[in-house]
């Protein structure tokens, strides 16, 4: 009866209209690519998947070099609580599971499967039994899916622990943001229906009462697409947020639709609400209906430094040496290739790792693009303070950063709540590297946290 | 420094594309109209104030730097608007040399010395001005009557561009005043001017409109509330576009570097010196107020910067 009460309450509030964004910027657009329907790209000679887990040595191998894989059959699967299994995107033979560097620069075991070109589905992919909640949560995780917009958190660990976590609101995050990204886009066009029976299916087990799917303006065909999908059920909608970055932020993106406000450091589930990227619930849904998993995605491949935008659903694992093969390379010399978009993305320093189930769009930027001046002083114009949407003061944290004192940055200036959105070193006029700078702090934080505890325990 | 940590290559990839020497030309080009409008109105010495001024303040940054070996960063334009900022607030009668001291007593002593652009702990042209007025009564006060319709050098000696709220003298019409007919500091005189140079910098986002409109309407306030003649009969329109507060208000109380870094700061600073702009003007030694009170509320700079800190996105104050 209580929880009744406050779904009302907070039904009242959702039928407001959605809320002017904190801070933010407006990079140019880019979205060439949305209009590009989805290619499939022919199979990769090999694949490599990266073992990653959400803790350290999360996941345990399940295969070894020799072995005979078909497609959706695990090669990896958790041993702790949050991580996800990793399945095999292509038949064939697994040539090494050693320790490799992946996509992200980061060390871990890398599983190369040669493929044999026929992609044989394993033979024991089958509809999930789901019956309750515990089922669902435990299908979502077989599924494999992560948060496909680009965080990678774990879709079924996001579902909570209990349905009772007075959880009444499942915002399905639609607004990509970032600049050039368009892979979420198809994904509401090309698979619409999937993303409503995701919804439809987290909104049934969770004992969700409704869901919002955010859009930014600029995408009107997926807008009109899914309004029209959605016909009369009142439990979903569609709300058209305004185009500003970082509008797809978790925090920002509850905000915009719910007025809730999420701190630093807390998870949606402190307002009630559940923030699933579009692709990752049309995933779920798939392997709800057929029992395949997540072994392939949708990648944007765009920007000034390739002749055409495109859109290709590509095994995950593909080196990226494949896809700039197909796309034609890379043009201009000094071009580089970022993994996710221009605000946010990381540079890949190594064509030949494989994507992750991650890596939402491959961005080719020139030379031009991306040259930084010098870092020059900062003039104080406060401007890194106006456009941050966590309400931090960048100027000061870089100061304290530069001397050492992370700690201080920290409690006088809130600086593990930075979401290292990169709006402030996006407008600074002195080119400081603010959110380079925070990103580095919290770093040391955490270090310095962990040796504390390290030598709590000894 | 422990920098080495920060990687060059991280995101975010792309940059809006303002720098600091794109904000600095877009407030000299929107001094311009000021510069030229005291070049109309005093004629060819105007002209050789703003000059010297402004030329001495880059060529101060320049050899400085020079000599020292470090960056020469007289690219980012800050000197050039200090020293135009001085030459603009400053008599067309200001012996030459008198503008060159000034410039390079803002740019070495408050801005160089003290770690250069964005250190200055006060505004670098008011701390000049202030310098010269108290170093240089006389050149300083000594102003001329519009060039136009005279056909000699008229001038006003020892008179002030605010005589008559504490002495005689006559009192120009308030189109005068607005258009800058009458004696004054160059870039202050002509409030038509500042206004185009107000619209400019907003139009281009350098700064806020709610800063400068607060500092005037402070200083309408107590100029309403202190009137000559007992309380509530001050002329508001006479104080405020007579003596430099419109273009104090514009480019003065705006500066990034001397002011508080974020909003709230920045109320209670425009509030602080409209106020003790009049409290100078009303009661002071001196009969022009504007550069005293802006640069007293500077040394408060980092006491607000530090007192208005807001709590992060969602949090309560002081929950990290
Ligand atoms: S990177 Fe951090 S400090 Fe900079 S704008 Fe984003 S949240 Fe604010
Ligand atoms: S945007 Fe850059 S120059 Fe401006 S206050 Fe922030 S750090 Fe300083």
């Amino acid at each position: 009866m209580a929880k009744n009460n406050t779904s009302a309450t907070w039904s009242k509030r959702l039928s407001k209209a959605v809320r002017r964004p904190i801070g933010g910027v407006h990079p140019d657009d880019q979205k060439a690519a949305q209009a590009v329907a989805t290619e499939t790209l022919p199979v990769p000679p090999l694949v490599k998947l990266a073992v990653t887990s959400v803790t350290p040595a999360g996941c345990q191998l399940l295969v070894k070099p020799g072995d005979q894989v078909a497609v959706g059959q695990p090669v990896a699967s958790p041993v702790d609580r949050m991580s996800v299994p990793l399945h095999a995107s292509v038949s064939g033979q697994v040539l090494s599971a050693d320790e490799a560097v992946n996509i992200n620069g980061q060390s871990c075991p890398v599983v190369v499967i040669a493929s044999d070109g026929r992609q044989t589905p394993w033979e024991q992919l089958a509809p999930p039994q789901v019956t309750d909640f515990d089922s669902f949560r435990q299908a979502v995780r077989a599924s494999g899916v992560l948060g496909l917009g680009g965080a990678g958190f774990p879709a079924f660990f996001k579902l909570g622990s209990a349905p009772d976590q007075r959880i009444d609101l499942l915002v399905a995050n639609g607004s990509e943001c970032e600049p050039y990204s368009a892979s979420d886009a198809r994904e509401m066009l090309e698979n619409g229906a999937e993303l409503l029976a995701g919804i439809r299916a987290v909104l049934d087990y969770g004992q969700i009462d409704r869901a919002i799917i955010g859009i930014e303006g600029n995408k009107p065909e997926a807008i009109r697409h899914l309004s029209e999908l959605i016909g009369d059920d009142e439990r979903i909608c569609v709300r058209v947020l305004p185009r500003r970055y970082p509008q797809g932020g978790e925090k920002q993106l509850v905000y915009a639709v719910s007025g809730r406000k999420i701190a630093g450091g807390a998870l949606p589930s402190a307002v009630g609400a559940l923030v699933m990227n579009v692709s990752s619930l049309a995933a779920i849904a798939v392997y709800l209906k057929t029992g395949q998993p997540l072994t392939q995605r949708r990648i944007t491949v765009t920007g000034p430094a390739f002749d055409r935008p495109r859109n290709l659903m590509v095994p995950v694992g593909t080196p990226v040496s494949q896809i700039l093969t197909y796309a034609g390379g890379l043009n201009g010399a000094g071009s580089c290739l970022i993994q996710g978009g221009p605000m946010m993305g990381r540079l890949i320093e190594d064509y030949e790792a494989g994507i992750m189930k991650t890596t939402n769009l491959l961005l080719g930027l020139t030379a031009a693009q991306t040259k930084k001046p010098a870092e020059q002083a900062c003039i104080r114009c406060g401007l890194c303070a106006e456009v941050c949407p966590m309400r931090l003061q960048p100027s000061e944290m870089n100061q304290l950063v530069l001397l050492g004192r992370y700690q201080e940055a920290a409690e006088r200036y809130y600086m593990k709540d930075c979401i290292e959105c990169g709006c402030c070193s996006f407008v600074c006029p002195a080119y400081r590297l603010l959110t380079q700078s925070f990103v580095y702090g919290k770093q040391q934080l955490r270090s310095a946290q962990q040796q504390t505890q390290g030598g709590q325990t000894k | 420094m422990m920098t080495t940590g920060i990687s060059k290559t991280a995101s975010p990839h792309i940059h809006a594309g303002r720098s600091t020497s794109a904000v600095m030309r877009d407030v000299l080009i929107a001094l311009l109209p000021l510069a030229i409008a005291g070049c109309v109105i005093y004629g060819w010495r105007a002209l050789l104030v703003l000059a010297v001024s402004t030329g001495s303040a880059v060529l101060t940054e320049y050899i400085y730097e020079k000599l020292l070996h470090q960056p020469v960063t007289s690219g980012d334009l800050s000197a050039a608007v200090t020293g135009l900022l001085l030459g603009l607030s400053v008599t067309p009668l200001l012996p030459w040399w008198l503008a060159m001291l000034g410039s390079v007593f803002a740019v070495l002593l408050v801005k160089l010395l003290f770690g250069g652009i964005g250190r200055d702990f006060m505004n670098p042209a008011l701390a000049a001005r202030a310098f010269l007025l108290i170093s240089f009564p006389k050149q300083m006060i000594q102003f001329m009557n519009p060039r136009i319709g005279a056909e000699q050098l008229d001038l006003i000696s020892g008179a002030t561009p605010l005589p008559a709220a504490k002495w005689s003298g006559t009192v120009p019409s308030l189109l005068d005043s607005f258009l800058g007919n009458k004696a004054g500091s160059i870039g202050e005189v002509c409030i038509l001017a500042v206004l185009l140079g107000f619209a400019y910098l907003i139009v281009r986002r350098v700064i806020h409109w709610e800063v400068p409109l607060i500092y005037l309407a402070v200083i309408a306030l107590f100029a309403w509330l202190w009137g000559a003649d007992g309380w509530f009969t001050g002329n508001v329109l006479y104080q405020l576009l007579n003596g430099g507060a419109v273009f104090a208000a514009v480019f003065m109380v705006t500066d990034y570097t001397s002011t508080p870094m974020r909003r709230s700061g920045q109320r209670i600073f425009a509030a602080g010196a409209g106020f003790l702009t009049i409290l100078i003007r009303s009661f002071g030694a001196f009969p022009e107020g504007v550069t005293f009170a802006i640069l007293l509320m500077n040394l408060l700079t980092p006491l607000l910067d530090r007192a208005f800190v807001p709590a992060s996105f969602g949090r309560k104050k002081h929950e990290v």
